[in-house]
């Protein structure tokens, strides 16, 4: 009798000496990571030359941000992000064009228009870091002929509709990036489709994504495909337009948009998008981190050629309530 | 292949060719309980040829006309010697009794000869007199954990009883409990497992040259046998801890026909924190709570001997984890659980044909769930509503198997089997139920059922070539049907030992096996949720091959020093796709989605030493290894490149010692060490290329080069307990005392960045779990 008492005592005493102890306790660690140039160059078939300079941080740094005391907000401090003072050197097809200059926003730009099928390679140096380069193949273009678009029917409180691209592929592999933009819509590949299989797509869920004109490249879908042949195809896509407030038989110019990119490209959206979704890696254990698609040597960033080309389309708006 | 099985089949069916001989058979048993002994030898002093007993305790020794001296041994117990002319088939059940004066200073294990002699390689067979010895978390014995101290095995997280072979994932371990599979062993979030000590006959570990009668899981065999109950007389056993009671009690239903045993245990911390927790909540204005966790187990089994010749076992586990909490607040209701656990029940039939041939039938269930739920309900304005959450997912087995060990020879043993299993796997399905003002909306999601047929064969011998040399060879085939697929394979088993001195022993095995199912699990700690899918016409089945070499020496019929070399790869290993996790289950259509396949590479070489008797008893082990994985198909990891598994462990030391003062006293001892677990971490930061127009918007994002491209800290930890025995009037009382992690050390369990708000900074942080934690507890036997 004696013995059980002072075991419950004992146990009394130990359990709650137990749950103190038994705590999670955060231990400080050092991670060594030197900084880094970062290239950021998609280089546009007919365009000039043009590519943006920053530099990377250790992921313990806080001295790219003024704080706003006020707010407790952070502000990105250019002056210590960009690298204005860097050495930026412009090479076509191996041999040296030109010297960079400073534009503003990171840029620097050359006078050297970019035209496809050249090889393109950017080399940078900037004091305190290593020399980073990236080399870049512009695309043959696709040519995008026309597009059909029409009102089948609605799609819960949305406006759904069945369009058609009817566009050319040059021989060889390519990676095509299909967008709308000129109203809030999401565009999506309707099937396989005259032998194109749909495999890159930014977003798991349709309906979350949006084409608007600000940012030409959010949403829209991506689809690989490979010919020894020029081949003519038709492409169907489901379109579904929400969130416009025009009246039925209104008119709106519509802007398609087809992009021929390498697969760095695809890389490189599908590795940020994933990294979106994901947190972006601060703040919970169990998101897996993600890895964002880096082809620049000696440095971080992307640098890529991409051939584009645009077809405006008129768009008349069919309200389904009336 | 094909000449392989018409090998065997001259085996079979040709017994005959071997001349004039007899054959004797029996069982093996301990004197007191009548519990089997399992690996018991029998060995002709006259002719040095012998046997073993099988898992149900049967042996079976052919042997020519004549004078024949058997000598029956298992360690720990007295050795009997039976003399006899040998001039018909006999039939000799051997109880051994209990050595006493032996018993005070040795570890109850196998003869270490056995070891160097056995074909088998890469096998510990866990003395449960050691385990239950050792110091443990919160004084919970926990066989997994001592596991978890052999060279090639691995802990998860900090505290967990996760179990990483030789490179291996946590599902790709056959886990069985008398010959069922087990789908989840583990208690709090893997904290502690689900195997009760007191009612443990005996545990093995097969880590790589796997027997053919093996398949199912690429990197290890766990075979737990439960007690089968005292067939003499009653007793019982027990103990109190800091967070369980358990208790556990067998005896004869009729003496010398039929015995019970039943084991049962549960936590109570729930039910001496619930004034606390109602107190608090009353203090706070938070209404009335009540919240805890607890978990129980429950072991039960059953055997009758119906005759000399045939018997049957019947067992069943039961066991649950429950969390819940309920809050009352006015007219506000909280009710939320989760729940999970196994229930096995298996029936088995031994029945010995005829003095070579054993026959063992077993029927099996076998199943895993987890529920989760949870219900709110509120009134306001003499409006009403309610919402309820529930969600569950399992998976259950109904097998049948018939497994044969068939002994025509000293030089052969055979054993040949089929089983079927039918698997019903429920990947998760939920409901959300909502109420206003009586009116009821329920929305159902989830994934569809699938059910799958398991199909398996094998056959294999351990064939005694010379006195040198001996081979386990054989093949295992399988097949899976699943969603109108029909996936098979043969997979072919070869060990061999080479005697090189008497003392000294080489051996090497191939092992080749496939494995059906997966578990997708959150992979920093064991969750209850974790859920296991089978392969489908989408996810292909995983296969392995390991070969594996080592040394084997006794040195002074004490130690046994091992060292044994492995190279095992992988195919169609599965891994979450990048940016995908298990807590973004519900944004997938279909689970399967969620996951790429890819390959790995495992390599390494162990060392272990191992002293049985004496005072002072133990063992250390040590493994250099490399795991990496690559997943290079349509949905890369890293980029395609290769990169270390996350449990790629480069050194890792496990050493278990018991000293024992004398017959009152003895002290546990456990010192762990092992190099840091990868780990991914992002190490620096640049602007977002948002597209490119550059006019958008800026902000930084964070990169790392590669795939698990840090080390966290080395682990280390020292346990150490201390047990008081005495012997009473009624039996014999223990109480234990120990800490867990003596010297506080503060292992890494996973690292984070994270802002401190309190300086501005970031900093990287490394979250711990357990500090020193003491135990006590007083366990009593009768």
């Amino acid at each position: 009798m004696h013995k059980t008492s002072s075991m419950k005592k004992s146990l009394f005493l130990l359990i709650p000496v137990f749950l103190l102890l038994n705590c999670t306790k955060p231990v400080n660690i050092d991670i060594e990571d030197e900084p880094l140039v970062v290239i950021q160059g998609f280089l546009f078939d007919g365009q000039t030359a043009q590519v943006r300079i920053s530099r990377s941080f250790n992921i313990l740094s806080t001295e790219m941000y003024n704080y706003d005391n006020e707010f407790g907000g952070e502000n990105i401090d250019t002056n210590i992000v960009f690298l204005r003072n860097a050495e930026v050197k412009w090479y076509e097809d191996g041999q040296f064009v030109e010297n960079m200059n400073y534009l503003k926003n990171g840029y620097f730009a050359g006078q050297h228009t970019v035209a496809q099928g050249h090889t393109y390679r950017v080399e940078v140096k900037a004091a305190g870091f290593p020399t980073a380069s990236g080399t870049a193949l512009i695309p043959v273009p696709v040519q995008l002929d026309s597009m059909e678009l029409a009102f089948m029917t609605s799609l819960d409180y949305q406006h759904f509709y069945k369009g058609k691209f009817y566009f050319q592929v040059p021989p060889g592999k390519h990676f095509l990036a299909f967008s709308i933009s000129g109203l809030s819509f999401s565009a999506d590949p309707d099937g396989n489709i005259d032998t194109i299989e749909s495999r890159y797509r930014i977003g798991q869920r349709i309906e979350e994504q949006s084409l608007n004109s600000d940012h030409p490249m959010d949403g829209g879908f991506y689809i690989e495909y490979e010919t020894d042949t020029p081949q003519h195809i038709v492409l169907d896509f489901i379109l579904t337009e929400y969130g416009e407030t025009l009246n039925s038989g209104d008119t709106a110019m519509l802007s398609a948009l087809v992009k021929n990119v390498p697969e760095d490209y695809i890389k490189l959206r599908t590795s940020l998008q994933n990294y979106d979704e994901n947190g972006g890696g601060f703040g919970n254990p169990f998101n897996s981190p993600v890895q964002i698609y880096n082809n620049i040597d000696g440095g971080l960033g992307i640098f890529t050629g991409l051939s584009a080309d645009t077809l405006l389309f008129p768009f008349v708006f069919i309200n389904q309530n009336h | 292949m094909k000449n392989t099985l018409i090998l065997f089949g001259l085996v079979l069916c040709f017994p005959a060719l071997w001349g004039q001989s007899f054959t004797i058979n029996g069982y093996v048993e301990e004197a007191n309980s009548g519990e089997k002994l399992i690996g018991a030898n029998i060995f002709n002093t006259i002719n040095l040829e012998g046997t073993i007993t099988n898992d149900y305790g049967y042996y079976s020794l052919t042997q020519k006309a004549g004078t024949v001296e058997l000598r029956y041994s298992f360690v720990g117990y007295r050795t009997k010697t039976v003399r006899f002319q040998l001039n018909r088939d006999t039939t000799i059940n051997v109880a051994l009794e209990k050595d006493i004066v032996l018993d005070e200073v040795v570890i109850t294990d196998s003869k270490i000869q056995d070891k160097v002699e056995e074909t088998q390689m890469s096998i510990t067979r866990m003395p449960m007199k050691l385990v239950k010895s050792l110091p443990v978390l919160m004084g919970e014995v926990d066989v997994i954990k001592a596991i978890q101290l052999l060279p090639g095995v691995q802990s998860g997280t900090e505290g967990g009883s996760g179990v990483y072979v030789r490179g291996g994932g946590p599902d790709e371990n056959l886990v069985l409990l008398d010959g069922v599979p087990v789908y989840n062993v583990n208690h709090l979030f893997g904290f502690f497992s689900i195997f009760h000590g007191d009612a443990i006959n005996s545990v093995k570990i097969i880590k790589g040259g796997f027997p053919a009668r093996y398949g199912g899981r690429l990197s290890s065999v766990l075979d737990v046998r439960m007690k089968e109950g005292n067939m003499k007389e009653v007793h019982g056993e027990g103990s109190i801890g800091l967070i369980a009671a358990k208790f556990t009690i067998e005896g004869p239903v009729k003496k010398d026909t039929s015995s019970f045993i039943i084991s049962a245990r549960r936590t109570y911390i729930d039910i001496l924190l619930q004034p606390f927790i109602m107190a608090i909540s009353k203090a706070n204005g938070g209404g009335r709570t009540n919240a805890g966790y607890y978990f129980y187990d429950l072991n039960a089994k059953f055997n009758y001997k119906f005759s000399g010749r045939s018997r049957l076992y019947v067992s069943g586990y039961f066991g649950r984890d429950k969390m819940y909490l309920y809050n009352k607040f006015d007219e506000d209701k909280l009710k939320s659980n989760l729940h999970w656990g196994n229930a096995t029940f298996v029936s088995r039939y031994n029945y010995i044909i005829n003095k070579k041939l054993f026959l063992n039938l077993r029927g099996s269930y076998s199943q895993y769930s987890n529920t989760f739920y949870n219900f709110f309900s509120s009134i306001y304005d003499s409006h009403s509503e309610s919402f309820s959450f529930d969600q569950n997912s399992q998976i259950r087995d109904l097998a049948l198997t018939l497994d044969f060990d068939y002994l025509p020879q000293p030089k052969h043993y055979i054993r040949f089997g089929v089983s079927e299993t039918y698997h019903t796997f429920v990947p998760q399905v939920a409901r959300f139920t909502m109420n206003v003002d009586d009116v009821d909306t329920t929305i159902s999601r989830g994934f569809d059922n699938i059910y799958a047929h398991e199909l398996n064969a094998y056959i294999e011998d351990d064939y005694k070539i010379s006195k040198k040399l001996k081979i386990n060879a054989g093949v295992h085939l399988s097949g899976f049907a699943v969603q109108q697929q029909f996936y098979k394979s043969a997979q072919a088993r070869l060990s061999a030992r080479y005697m090189i001195s008497p003392k000294l022993s080489f051996k090497a095995s191939y092992a080749q096996m496939s494995q059906y199912i997966h578990l997708l699990t959150s992979s920093h700690f064991s969750l209850p949720t974790d859920i296991w899918v089978p392969v489908t016409a989408q996810t292909k089945p995983m296969s392995s091959e390991q070969y594996a070499a080592g040394l084997f020496y006794n040195y002074d019929e004490d130690w046994i020093f091992s060292v044994e070399g492995y190279y095992k790869k992988m195919h169609n290993v599965i891994a979450f796709k990048e940016g995908a996790n298990y807590f973004k289950l519900w944004e997938f259509q279909d689970w399967q989605e969620m996951l790429t396949s890819g390959e790995g590479w495992t390599y390494g070489v162990e060392f272990f030493a191992k002293k049985s008797f004496g005072k002072i008893s133990g063992w250390l082990g040590y493994t250099l290894a490399w795991a990496n994985r690559r997943f290079n198909g349509t949905d890369p990891l890293n980029f395609g490149e290769i990169f270390p598994y996350k449990y790629d462990r480069r050194h890792d030391i496990g050493i278990a010692l018991q000293y024992r003062f004398n017959e009152n006293v003895d002290m546990g001892g456990v010192w762990v060490f092992g190099s840091g677990y990868p780990a991914t971490l992002y190490t620096q930061q640049m602007l977002y290329p948002n597209d490119e127009t550059g006019d958008t918007y800026d902000y930084f994002v964070n990169y790392f080069d590669h795939t698990n491209n840090f080390r966290l800290p080395v682990y280390h930890r020292l346990d150490l307990g201390i047990n008081f025995h005495k012997k009473t009037k009624w039996g014999e009382r223990t109480w234990k005392l120990g800490t867990y992690n003596t010297y506080n050390r503060l292992n890494p369990t996973f690292m984070i960045p994270m802002r401190n708000w309190d300086t501005g900074k970031r900093e990287i942080r490394q979250f711990s779990l357990f500090p020193i934690i003491p135990y006590i507890a007083y366990a009593f036997k009768f």
